[in-house]
């Protein structure tokens, strides 16, 4: 219950999941731990509910942007007053990129694993992916995915540029950038009703005044309908802290 | 590192800067042993690989390990034996001991041994450029590791731990370190035409971070694009990649202004910053082409050649710690023809590692870099009895040998010109000033400026280190 609870909000009721014990600190929301234990048995153990349970709670609703004195009462947001500002992990990086440019694959439920890695891409759930303990790409390693080889209590969240490089550079990455702009490129519309819709595509809403001049500047000067721009610009949006982050 | 120190909010707490640095209780742990101040900052600064002091003035600030994996043989190299001449195709006087396969009688060493330098320390024929340095090396001849396997000796050797998942040094060092240039990866382990024998575990960070396992290069490629993931962008040259990068950076600023003071979003705003300049740095720093002519001829021809002038462009340029294994599966592994194998694979290696030793000490570099030699374990001085299946009939290499075999190390505070502890008459078990595995570990770390018994993660419930519960420096060796 407490690792489905901390991957949820990012926080965990008690924070060492894999360690219970005397030398572990008590739990600041033992009332929370304890309703949501006994309710989980209650319910069968369906993780269903327990999932649903949480993510309906008035504490998980929360946005994670609040006024600085809120934020200096707690830092560590250890009474929950607000949400934690989550970065998406390495699956959910993936599906969100190939959602947004129409790639993500979920035509198929369950069957083999794929190798996310494979110069053949695949644009399956990463849910699929084929792990080799032996052989463990270097992507996932990059990415924080926990090691196969060992107990991992949590994941890691580090920020490193090969993550950035994966982004820029990869073949994957490409891809993804060139679904999006192939469209735009080949679009009657005007630049701006483009750029709104590219806009609504990735980010879920319209750009503001000073980020339609921004881009529309970009895009303008390779020329409104070449491909190669549009997908860089894509691509630059699909980079951004605003995609990565959850609020 | 200066463009991540701006990055540290003062509003965070100590226990939400290390969780968002992806760093545990360990950490803090060692910030406390440390009794840095700037290390909490570099915590705080979300660079994993800043650059920290460790426990004490540290003597050697890189490592080069030169692994010949496979095993090679003491007695065909660095640790003579005329006793063995004496016995050549007789039984020895002593019960051969217990090794992976069945041995006979007596081999004796197919190569001449040669004193050189003012310490003399004798060195077989097939390393003539490695003999020109002797006195700055330490011979360590009395090594010694638990069985005669490769796979637990390879785990043993790179990890302090034979069987279960533990991080290897390399990865232990850049976490205690971090590096000294954020454009670099900061552990690097360069291995021509594929994986040595136990793969990527052996440079594994285990339970610690990701971003302190080794970096794979496979040195048989040249180009760049082939040696490091991801390192060109192959439909935007570097201007349009610039344009990308300041639109990108304008928004990620617009997003950041409304929002409170988050050091995870200003650490990806200038981890894109890094590989920008990674991109450029990584590519200077793989491309041997770019050193003169005298130098390449110092290093001479071959895949060794090329790998080992990396190991000194990568530590010249800051990185911690570069393993360049010799080659992919075990190729000083020489169960039969040991005469001819050997000789081959130390021409190989030979004039390379020479050049290195000579090039660090003409730069300055050799005082604050250690270099390592040695394989996973030695061989027998016995010969190997046929066996069906592998060696049929040939008799004439030597089985592995984990009781007693030789390393050296060069330069980072050891005392050169010296032989440390010995084996037996006949080269199969090491009896005088036994150096286990373990203690090996515990003294890299001391020339690295760390007490082993303190560079501590905590990890299931308790404190793990290099050395486990084991391992004693050797001060012998400590120049």
């Amino acid at each position: 219950m407490n690792r489905v609870f901390g991957r949820l909000t990012g926080t965990y009721l008690v924070d060492t999941p894999s360690d219970f014990g005397l030398r572990s600190e008590p739990p600041i929301h033992q009332m929370a731990l304890d309703y949501l234990a006994v309710e989980f048995i209650n319910h069968g153990w369906s993780t269903k509910w327990l999932i649903k349970e949480i993510v309906t709670s008035a504490t998980y609703r929360q946005v994670s942007n609040v006024s600085a004195e809120m934020y200096e009462l707690d830092p560590e947001n250890r009474w929950m007053a607000r949400m934690n500002r989550r970065r998406l992990d390495f699956e959910a990086m993936r599906d969100s990129l190939l959602w947004a440019a129409n790639l993500l694959d979920d035509s198929e439920t369950g069957g083999k694993s794929v190798d996310l890695a494979d110069k053949r891409m695949t644009f399956r759930r990463s849910i699929y992916a084929y792990i080799d303990r032996q052989n463990f790409p270097s992507l996932y390693r990059t990415f924080d995915v926990a090691s196969p080889d060992t107990h991992a209590p949590k994941r890691f969240d580090t920020t490193v540029p090969q993550q950035a490089l994966f982004l820029l550079n990869s073949p994957f990455a490409k891809e993804v950038g060139l679904a999006i702009g192939q469209r735009y490129a080949n679009d009657t519309r005007s630049v701006d009703q483009r750029l709104d819709a590219l806009m609504k595509q990735v980010y879920s809403r319209t750009p503001t005044d000073q980020e339609s001049a921004w881009l529309h500047e970009f895009v303008e000067t390779a020329g409104a309908n070449d491909a190669k721009a549009w997908s860089r610009l894509a691509q630059t949006l699909l980079l951004s802290n605003e995609f990565l982050f959850v609020d | 590192m200066s463009q991540w120190e701006s990055t540290a909010g003062n509003s965070l707490s100590r226990r939400q800067l290390l969780q968002r640095s992806g760093m545990g209780l360990g950490s803090l742990a060692m910030a406390e042993c440390l009794g840095v101040r700037g290390a909490q900052a570099d915590i705080a600064s979300q660079s994993p690989l800043a650059a920290r002091a460790p426990h004490f003035a540290p003597k050697a600030k890189h490592i080069i390990h030169l692994f010949m994996n496979g095993g090679p043989s003491h007695v065909d190299t660095f640790d003579p034996k005329p006793a063995l001449d004496k016995y050549h195709g007789t039984e020895l006087p002593m019960k051969n001991l217990r090794t992976e396969r069945k041995t006979g009688a007596a081999f004796r060493s197919p190569y001449k041994f040669n004193q050189f330098g003012e310490s003399g320390i004798p060195v077989s024929e097939i390393f003539p450029h490695v003999a020109q340095c002797v006195d700055d090396m330490c011979v360590i001849r009395s090594m010694h590791a638990d069985v005669p396997n490769h796979e637990p000796s390879l785990l043993l050797m790179n990890c302090g731990q034979a069987r279960l998942v533990r991080p290897s040094m390399g990865s232990w060092l850049t976490y205690g370190l971090g590096t000294e240039n954020q454009n670099l990866p900061a552990f690097v382990a360069m291995c021509p035409g594929g994986y040595p024998i136990q793969e990527s575990q052996n440079w594994q960070s285990g339970f610690l971070p990701g971003i302190y396992q080794g970096t794979y290069i496979d040195t048989k490629n040249t180009r760049i694009d082939r040696l490091i993931e991801n390192i060109r962008n192959k439909w935007q040259d570097h201007d349009q990649q610039r344009t990308q990068l300041d639109l990108l950076q304008k928004l990620n600023r617009q997003h950041a202004a409304v929002r409170d003071d988050d050091p995870q979003l200003e650490a990806r705003v200038q981890s894109f910053e890094l590989a920008f300049r990674m991109q450029m740095e990584a590519a200077d720093a793989f491309d041997v082409s770019r050193e003169s002519q005298s130098v390449l001829d110092a290093y001479g021809p071959g895949v060794q050649a090329r790998q080992i002038l990396i190991a000194r462009r990568l530590v010249e340029r800051g990185v911690r710690f570069v393993q360049v294994w010799h080659g992919a599966g075990q190729p000083w592994d020489n169960h039969d023809d040991i005469e001819v194998n050997h000789r081959r694979l130390a021409k190989e290696c030979d004039q390379a590692i020479g050049a290195l030793l000579k090039d660090l000490k003409s730069r300055g570099l050799l005082d604050e870099t250690l270099v390592i030699w040695g394989g996973e374990f030695g061989r027998t001085p016995t010969v190997e009895l046929p066996k069906k299946g592998s060696n049929a009939g040939k008799i004439n290499g030597r089985d592995h040998n984990h009781h007693g075999f030789t390393m050296w190390m060069a330069g980072g505070g050891v005392k050169g010109g010296t032989i440390f502890g010995a084996t037996d008459d006949f080269g199969f078990r090491a009896v005088e000033n036994r150096v286990h595995v373990h203690d090996l570990h515990a003294t890299i770390l001391h020339l690295m400026g760390f007490d082993h018994t303190q560079l501590t993660y905590r990890y299931a419930g308790r404190d793990f280190r290099l050395t486990d519960v084991h391992g004693q420096v050797v001060p012998e060796i400590l120049a």
